[in-house]
C-alpha cells in the first residue's frame, strides 16, 4: 500500500517555499513566517512518522516514474530518525537565532586585522599570530601582551547601508539549508545526493560570512575548496560506480555490485569524499567553526557533518559488497582510532572554548567511524547492535555539541571573550550556565561508552583502549573548561546587563533532552530497526 | 572501444591536474580554476561513457552533466565573489592563514 | 634541496599514484554496464510526447533534480547578496565600461544578432533538448549588454519587487512541483511550458546578478 505523497513532499517543499517568501517579503518577515514553517513541519513530520510507523518502509516515486528510471523518495527507519534529529535542531537553532542574530547586530563592528606592513606576504603573520584574531569588540578583556586588532575600512557605503539587512539573510539561507537536508535524508540515489551535498555547502558558505570578519571570510572560502574537492571526488566516483553498474539508486546497487578494480576505486574516493565532508579527514573543521557566527557553528557541527557521515552509513552498509568491507574495515577503525586521540589531545590545547568545542566535533565524529570494524560488514549476529549503537551516538552527538556551542556562545555573550582564562567566574554571574555546560559535557564524556556493548560482543578488545584513552582526554578537556568556570573572582568580570534567559534556557532544554533519549530507547532502536540493512539477520 | 581508451585516460588526466592546482597554487583564481577543471574531467567521462553503449547513446549521463553544470555555475559565482571581496579587503588573493594552521594552506 | 621541494615531489608522487589508480579504474571499466536503461527509456519516451530523450530525463525522469539544482542557482543568489551585504566597504558604483569597443558596437545590431539568436533557438526548439537553458542565457547576455551600455545609469534596487521577480521562478517551479508530486500527477503540457518560463527566469536573472552582484542599497 501506497500512502500520500503530500508529507514527504511537504518536508523538502515547506522550507524551500518559506526561504523564497522571507526572501522576498524582507527583513521582519522571517518572524512569521519562520514559526509558521516550523509549525507545519512539525505536522508533516508527525503525519510521515505515522505512515511509516503503521506501514513500514515507505517509497514514493516522484511525478509517478519509478526506479531505475525516475528518482524515488525513500522513507526508511534511519531517515526517519535523521528527519526528527534534524527538526529538533532545527526549531533550537531557530530559537536561539532570533535572540543571537538581535544581540549580534549590535555588536557589529567590523574590523581587518592588517598583516605588517613591512612584510607583505600573509606567510610572515606567523609571527604575530595574535594580532590576526579577530574578536568583536574584544581587546579589553584582553591580557595586555596581546596585540590590539587594528580596525579599519569601517567607512560606510555612503548610500546608508541598511543594518541588520546581512543578518535577516541568515534565515532564508537557513531554511534553505534544512530543505537540503531534508532533501538529502529522503534521498535513494547517489546523484541526489551529491545534489544535495552541494545545496548544503551553497547555503553553509555565505552563513560563515555573517561573522563580520576577514577571517570568516577567509574560512568561507577555505570550507567552500575543501568541500567542492570533496564533492568533485564524490561524482567522480560515482561516474565509476555508473560506469559499471548503468544505474545510481541504491536497490539496484545493492544487487549489482560485484568486487573490481574499479568498485575498489570507487569505494576509496566515496570513503575519502564523505570522510572530509564530515569533518573527519583534514581538520578544516576548526578553522571554519572558529570564525563562523555561533548559529551557523551549530548547524555545521549538528547537521551539516552529520549528513555527509549519514551518505558513508547508507552507502557502506547497504551499496558495497560485503567481502570488500570485512577487509577494509579494520583500516578505517585504525583511522578512526588516530582522529580520535589526535583531536581529543588538540583539543586539550587549546586556548580558545569555540576551537576546543570544534576539536572535540571532529574527535566525536570520528568515534562513529567505529561502527565499521565493530558492524564488520552486516555478517554478524552482533552487527546490528553496533549499527545501532553508532546511530544512536552520532544523534545524541548532534544534541550534545549543539548545546555545547548555544552555552559557548552565551559564555562569550557574557564575557565578551572567546579566550577560556578570560571566562572565571561566570558560574557566580549565570549558574544556569554553568549547570547546562556541566550536563552537556559530562554526556560528551559518558556517550562512547555506549560502543562496549557491541565491542564486548565482537570481541575486537582492541578499540576498548581507544574508547577509554579518548574518554579520559575528554574528560580532561571538558573538567579544564568547568574548572575555570567554576573558579572565584579574583577581578569582576565585566558583563553585559541583562542576560538573556532564553538564550540559556534553550541549550538547558536540550542538554535535558539528550539525557532524555536514554529513556526512549527502545523506541529510538524499533524505529531504527525498520527494513534496516540487517533486517533479515535480526528476524533470524 | 578505442574511443573508451583515450576519452576517459585524458579526463583523469586532467582530474589530477586540477588536484594538483588546487592543492598546491595559492592563488585564489587559480584554485577556483582548478575546481572547474576538476568538474570539467568528471564530465568528460561522463561523456565518454554515456557514448559507449552502442545502440543508443545513454542520455542519463548527459541529464547528471546538465545538472552539475548548473551547480558548478552557482558554486563558481559563489567563490568568484568570496574572492573578489577577499581582494577587496587584503588587496591580495590570498587565503590568510588560520591560527592554529601550520601547514600549506590549502 | 629544501624541505619545500622535498614536500613538492612528495606530492607529485602521491598525485601521480592517484593518478595510476583512477586510468586502471577506468581502464577495468567493463564495456557495458550490467543495467542498461537506454531500451527501457525508449519504451517509456512514446508515453512522455516527447522525442528528444534528454528533454524526457529533464522534464519527466529527472524532474527532482533539476528542480534540486535550479533551486541551487537562488541559492547562489541569496549567498551572493549575504556576503554582499555583510562585508560593507566601499566599492566603485560606477564602472568604466565605456570603452571605445562599446562605442563603437552599435545597439541595433546587438539587438538583430539577440532577435536572430533566440528565433533560432526557438525554431529548432523541438530538436534542441535543454531550450529554457539556451533562452536564459541569452536572455542574460542581452541583459548584460544593456548593463555595460548604460553603466552610468541606476543599477537594481533592492527593493521588493526585484527581489519577486528573481525569485519568481523557483517559487512558481516548487509550487507546481509541490502540487503535482503531493497529488501524484504527472505532468501535462501547460504545467510544463509554464515551468520551462520559470527556469528561462531564474536562470536569465541569476546569470545576470552572478555578473553585476551588486543591487543598489536604496531601500
Amino acid at each position: 500500500m501506497m500512502d500520500s505523497p503530500l508529507w514527504v513532499t511537504s518536508m523538502i517543499m515547506l522550507p524551500l517555499i518559506g526561504a523564497i517568501l522571507i526572501f522576498i517579503f524582507g527583513r521582519y518577515s522571517e518572524r512569521v513566517l519562520v514559526p509558521l514553517v516550523i509549525i507545519a513541519m512539525s505536522i508533516s513530520l508527525w503525519k510521515l512518522f505515522l505512515q511509516v510507523w503503521t506501514n513500514g518502509v515507505q517509497s514514493y516515486p516522484i511525478a509517478n516514474w519509478s526506479i531505475p528510471l525516475g528518482v524515488e523518495l525513500y522513507v526508511d527507519g534511519l531517515s526517519i530518525a535523521m528527519l526528527i534529529m534534524t527538526f529538533i535542531i532545527s526549531v533550537f537553532v531557530s530559537l536561539y537565532a532570533f535572540k543571537y542574530f538581535s544581540w549580534f547586530q549590535e555588536q557589529t563592528n567590523w574590523s581587518v586585522p592588517i598583516p605588517d606592513k613591512n612584510t607583505k606576504a600573509l606567510g610572515q603573520t606567523k609571527n604575530n599570530k595574535e594580532n590576526q584574531i579577530v574578536i568583536i569588540e574584544a581587546t579589553e578583556s584582553l591580557p595586555s601582551n596581546y596585540v590590539e586588532t587594528v580596525t579599519v575600512t569601517t567607512k560606510r557605503d555612503p548610500q546608508a547601508f541598511p543594518k541588520g539587512q546581512a543578518n535577516f539573510l541568515f534565515w532564508p539561507l537557513w531554511l534553505l539549508l534544512w530543505s537540503g537536508l531534508n532533501a538529502l535524508f529522503l534521498s535513494s540515489n547517489l546523484f541526489s545526493f551529491y545534489v544535495t551535498l552541494e545545496i548544503l555547502t551553497l547555503a553553509s558558505v555565505p552563513m560563515i560570512v555573517l561573522n563580520n570578519t576577514v577571517l570568516a571570510l577567509n574560512a568561507a572560502m577555505r570550507y567552500l575548496f575543501i568541500a567542492v574537492f570533496a564533492s568533485m571526488v564524490y561524482l567522480l566516483a560515482i561516474a565509476f560506480l555508473y560506469g559499471v553498474v548503468g544505474s545510481l539508486d541504491i536497490q539496484s546497487l545493492a544487487l549489482e555490485l560485484r568486487s573490481g578494480a574499479t568498485i575498489w576505486m570507487a569505494i576509496f574516493l566515496i570513503f575519502i569524499a564523505l570522510t572530509i565532508k564530515s569533518g573527519i579527514l583534514p581538520f578544516w573543521l576548526t578553522s571554519t567553526i572558529a570564525n563562523a557566527p555561533i548559529p551557523v557553528a551549530i548547524l555545521l557541527v549538528a547537521l551539516v557533518i552529520k549528513a555527509a557521515f549519514y551518505i558513508l552509513l547508507r552507502v557502506w552498509f547497504e551499496v558495497f559488497p560485503n567481502e570488500i568491507l570485512g577487509l577494509v574495515s579494520q583500516l578505517v577503525g585504525l583511522i578512526a582510532a588516530v582522529i580520535i586521540i589526535w583531536a581529543s589531545w588538540q583539543a586539550l590545547q587549546q586556548r580558545q572554548l569555540i576551537r576546543l568545542l570544534a576539536y572535540a566535533t571532529v574527535a566525536q565524529a570520528a568515534y562513529v567511524l567505529l561502527i565499521f570494524p565493530l558492524a564488520n560488514g552486516i555478517t554478524d549476529s552482533w552487527s546490528f547492535d553496533a549499527w545501532q549503537a553508532g546511530i544512536y551516538l552520532s544523534i545524541s552527538h548532534a544534541f550534545i555539541l549543539a548545546a555545547l556551542f548555544m552555552v559557548a556562545g552565551h559564555i562569550l555573550y557574557i564575557v565578551n571573550s572567546d579566550f577560556i582564562h578570560a571566562m572565571q567566574g561566570v558560574g557566580r554571574i549565570s549558574p544556569l550556565t554553568l549547570i547546562t555546560f556541566s550536563i552537556a559535557g559530562l554526556c560528551l564524556i559518558v556517550l562512547p561508552s555506549i560502543l562496549v556493548n557491541p565491542i564486548w560482543q565482537s570481541g575486537q578488545w582492541w578499540w576498548l583502549i581507544v574508547i577509554i584513552i579518548g574518554t579520559l582526554l575528554t574528560a580532561s578537556y571538558i573538567f579544564k573548561v568547568l574548572m575555570i568556570l567554576f573558579t572565584k573572582l579574583d577581578d569582576p568580570v565585566k558583563h553585559e546587563g541583562n542576560l538573556g534567559l532564553s538564550m540559556i534556557l534553550i541549550p538547558l532544554l536540550l542538554s535535558i533532552l539528550t539525557v532524555g533519549m536514554g529513556v526512549f530507547e527502545g523506541e529510538i532502536s524499533r524505529v531504527l530497526a525498520m527494513e534496516s540493512p540487517f533486517g533479515e539477520i535480526n528476524r533470524n | 572501444m578505442a574511443d573508451f581508451v583515450f576519452l576517459p585516460l585524458v579526463s583523469m588526466g586532467v582530474f589530477t591536474i586540477g588536484v594538483y592546482a588546487l592543492i598546491l597554487d595559492t592563488d585564489l583564481l587559480r584554485k577556483i580554476m582548478a575546481l572547474n577543471f576538476m568538474a570539467s574531467s568528471v564530465f568528460l567521462l561522463l561523456i565518454s561513457i554515456s557514448s559507449r553503449s552502442q545502440p543508443a547513446v545513454d542520455a542519463i549521463p548527459h541529464g547528471f552533466i546538465l545538472v552539475a553544470i548548473v551547480i558548478m555555475v552557482s558554486l563558481t559565482a559563489l567563490a568568484l565573489m568570496l574572492a573578489r571581496r577577499i581582494y577587496q579587503i587584503t588587496g591580495q588573493l590570498y587565503l590568510l592563514e588560520d591560527e592554529n594552521e601550520t601547514g600549506e594552506p590549502l | 634541496m629544501s624541505i619545500y621541494s622535498v614536500k613538492l615531489i612528495f606530492i607529485i608522487l602521491l598525485l601521480s599514484i592517484l593518478e595510476l589508480g583512477l586510468a586502471s579504474a577506468v581502464l577495468f571499466m567493463p564495456d557495458a554496464p550490467t543495467i542498461n536503461l537506454t531500451e527501457v527509456m525508449h519504451e517509456q519516451l512514446a508515453t512522455t510526447n516527447m522525442t528528444n530523450s534528454l528533454s524526457a530525463i529533464i522534464v519527466h525522469f529527472r524532474s527532482y533534480d533539476i528542480l534540486l539544482s535550479i533551486s541551487c542557482l537562488f541559492i547562489a543568489i541569496v549567498g551572493i547578496w549575504t556576503i554582499f551585504y555583510s562585508t560593507p566597504i566601499i566599492e566603485k558604483t560606477e564602472y568604466d565600461y565605456d570603452t571605445p569597443l562599446m562605442q563603437d558596437f552599435p545597439r541595433l545590431i546587438l539587438l538583430v544578432i539577440f532577435v536572430v539568436t533566440i528565433a533560432y533557438i526557438l525554431w529548432r526548439g523541438a530538436e534542441l533538448a535543454i531550450i529554457a537553458f539556451h533562452i536564459g542565457a541569452v536572455l542574460a547576455g542581452i541583459a548584460l549588454f544593456i548593463r555595460l551600455k548604460q553603466a552610468t545609469k541606476p543599477q537594481i534596487k533592492n527593493c521588493i519587487f526585484v527581489r519577486l521577480v528573481l525569485s519568481s521562478g523557483l517559487l512558481v517551479f516548487a509550487t507546481i512541483a509541490f502540487s503535482v508530486t503531493a497529488a501524484g500527477y504527472e505532468f501535462s503540457n501547460s504545467l510544463i511550458l509554464l515551468t520551462e518560463l520559470s527556469i528561462i527566469i531564474l536562470i536569465a536573472f541569476s546569470l545576470l546578478i552572478f555578473f553585476m552582484a551588486r543591487p543598489n542599497m536604496n531601500n
